[in-house]
């Protein structure tokens, strides 16, 4: 039907990069009013370039919380533990540990936006109403590059014509509420890849999209990664997206990676209770079953964290004594895929 | 599924039957000449993007709407009721055949009431005159059929989950015994493991309860799990109805087909080939004449851009407003999976 369709294994050119992002023992809590919230706990993967890592979950698995973290992009009343390590290859081929840098930090003010980008689920929120999709393209730019306005001026509506906007130098002059909703995220991916970023992180870039957008803004993605062999990590809550998007998978729970694996794997060879049900609970186009599977219960709140296995409250298969006593350890099953569940290993 | 044999017997009467329904905002042509049935028993699905009218539709259809073109009749134990012409008291007592259930559980329950007295305002509000304590017996009913503890009703909505909330808002919904209930969006706002919960729950109900549902959403494969048939709109039009089977394994109208490509496939090794449409979905105030989606549609002729295609049955129980549907029956995007 068209020549750029691919599937994921051909956009994706990160099997075998160097590793640009290596994320160790990431742990993160909240102080709230009402107490301390752990949002992560002990999350460790790492991304190659080129390669695009999905990360799935449902509210509150902390998987914005996660990609945030990695531009620290943190709210004021959050606590990295000692322990986390979030190591970076920067383009001039040093390491950083980005949990080590302080806010406002000039390194930090660098890899945001410079070599880290991200990309939201609302563009409308990422765009001031009061100035120019140009204008903010350019500032992004100028911030990270020495460049002069034409020049600029050039690269973003080179990058807005990439992108797929039609009549780019007069969108270029006009307002995020002057554009429709798709041509809109366009923008704001344009305006996250001026600088030419090495990793793009997207939190649920296609959520508020119509499926007829989305599968645009998907294919868009998929072009100019690899057009650009960037890295992605894409969090959402929709598994078919995952599987058009993200060749590795991880799979989150109340701040835990409970699996983790080639999307492949994942779907077709689910390990953890929790992805299984997933899988099961999603209602499919060949109707006829009409009775659907649900994950039992409910999500926890964060305030009444389980013990162990995030997942025993709720776990079919549960193990009376050992899935709440303790967290269970990673247990690799295959190349590519491990699971953090007792009944493996 | 329920045939298609004409009976004179009002009882086999379509529940709610709808011609040529306009509603018109302003400018904004928002519903613009639609026609269908909406059969006693079954769950009809309303599926569309942004802006193709269909959340318009369920609340005319519930007139929570005034201004209203068309025929809008149900049909109800042999009377036929013309929802248009219902005002004031009647109206009222009309409403308990009738109810809605919204999209966002956070925002549709008052936080300052106890989840009793939510569940029984729509028994408070209507015509029927009850005791106490026949409300009190008709909440703690429904409630446990909504799967809620009885514990629960003396509490506030801030101390449930969404899955929990959702199922306040469809014992509150269901607590009058209503014919009808159109369902906007009803699942979307939860996670997926609960999703589940609740469109079983909603399937359950129906069959005990043989209550009638249209079931608005943009998803999919949620409308396929749950719908016996379902209606495709763009841009304020029908473009397609059957039964669900027939609409996701041989649609015949481009849009739904360019819709059904479009859904991301859990299946990693897929092609993923969304037809590409050009532009974007039109605006409803100025619609394109003709066809509303030939600005769009990869097929479209000149006939397209001109006519207005006839809202047809091109086999027994399949409607569909496109010029050229038997042409295009085999075109791809069939969908297999």
């Amino acid at each position: 039907m068209n020549s750029t369709a691919a599937t994921v294994e051909q956009a994706d050119t990160g099997m075998d990069g160097k590793t640009i992002l290596d994320v160790e023992n990431l742990s993160i809590d909240f102080m709230t009013d009402e107490g301390r919230i752990t949002a992560v706990q002990d999350i460790s993967f790492s991304l190659k370039e080129g390669e695009t890592l999905g990360i799935v979950g449902e509210s509150g698995s902390g998987k914005s919380v996660t990609t945030r973290a990695l531009i620290r992009l943190l709210a004021s009343n959050a606590i990295v533990d000692d322990r986390s390590r979030i190591e970076l290859t920067r383009r001039d081929g040093s390491r950083v540990d980005i949990c080590g840098l302080t806010p406002g930090d000039r390194t930090l003010n660098q890899i945001r936006g410079g070599e880290i980008s991200m990309i939201f689920q609302e563009p409308m929120a990422s765009f001031s109403p009061l100035r120019t999709i140009g204008t903010h393209m350019v500032e992004a730019l100028q911030l990270h590059e020495n460049v002069s306005g034409a020049e600029a001026k050039k690269r973003s509506i080179d990058l807005l014509e990439r992108v797929g906007i039609a009549n780019a130098p007069e969108r270029f002059r006009q307002y995020s509420f002057q554009l429709s909703g798709g041509m809109r995220q366009r923008a704001m991916i344009a305006m996250a890849l001026v600088t030419r970023p090495r990793i793009l992180i997207a939190d649920e870039p296609t959520t508020a999209l119509d499926v007829t957008i989305q599968a645009q803004i998907l294919e868009l993605l998929r072009d100019l990664q690899r057009d650009l062999g960037m890295a992605m990590v894409f969090i959402t809550h929709d598994l078919g997206v995952i599987a058009q998007i993200a060749r590795k998978v991880a799979v989150m729970y109340l701040g835990r990676v409970i699996e983790e694996g080639t999307t492949a794997n994942v779907i077709y060879q689910p390990a953890h209770p929790y992805t299984r049900g997933l899988l099961d609970a999603l209602p499919r186009l060949d109707a006829g079953a009409r009775r659907l599977v649900p994950v039992g219960g409910d999500i926890p709140s964060p305030l009444a964290r389980p013990s162990g296995c995030p997942f025993h409250t709720r776990c079919p298969q549960i193990i009376e004594g050992t899935c709440e006593a303790a967290v269970p350890p990673v247990t690799p099953i295959s190349d590519d895929h491990c699971v953090s569940c007792y009944l493996h290993g | 599924m329920a045939d298609n044999n004409q009976s004179p017997r009002a009882q086999d009467a379509p529940l709610i039957r709808i011609e040529d329904m306009r509603v018109h905002f302003g400018p904004v042509k928002a519903v613009d000449g639609i026609s269908f049935d909406i059969r006693r028993g079954e769950t009809l699905g309303l599926v569309g993007e942004s802006g193709s009218g269909k959340t318009t539709v369920g609340r005319a259809i519930l007139r929570a709407l005034d201004d209203i073109d068309g025929k809008l009749r149900f049909t109800l134990d042999d009377t036929s009721t013309d929802l248009r012409a219902l005002r004031g008291e009647k109206l009222r007592a009309f409403r308990k055949h009738m109810q809605l259930i919204f999209q966002d559980p956070y925002s549709s329950l008052n936080p300052r009431m106890t989840v009793r007295d939510i569940i029984a305002e729509p028994l408070e509000a209507g015509a029927e005159r009850l005791s106490k304590s026949e409300i009190d017996t008709r909440v703690r009913e429904i409630a446990q059929k909504c799967r809620l503890n009885l514990e629960h009703l003396r509490r506030f909505p801030h101390a449930f989950s969404g899955g929990q909330r959702q199922r306040i808002c469809i014992a509150r919904a269901l607590v009058s015994n209503p014919e009808f209930v159109v369902c906007d969006e009803s699942v979307s706002a939860l996670d997926v493991s609960i999703q589940a919960d609740i469109l079983n729950l909603l399937m359950d109900l129906q069959d005990e309860l043989n209550t009638t549902y249209l079931f608005i959403a943009h998803d999919l494969s949620v409308v396929a799990q749950i719908s016996d048939r379902v209606a495709v709109m763009y841009v304020g039009q029908l473009m397609e109805l059957t039964d669900t089977v027939t609409l996701f394994e041989r649609p015949l109208h481009p849009y739904t087909k360019a819709l059904f490509s479009a859904i991301p496939r859990l299946d990693p090794q897929s092609t993923f080939e969304p037809v590409r449409l050009a532009g974007d979905i039109p605006n409803p105030s100025d619609p394109p004449p003709g066809c509303r989606f030939s600005t769009r549609c990869p097929f479209a002729r000149d006939r397209c851009r001109s006519e207005q295609p006839a809202w047809r049955e091109v086999q027994p129980g399949h409607l569909v407003a496109c010029h050229f549907a038997e042409d295009l029956a085999d075109e791809p995007r069939s969908l297999s999976r």
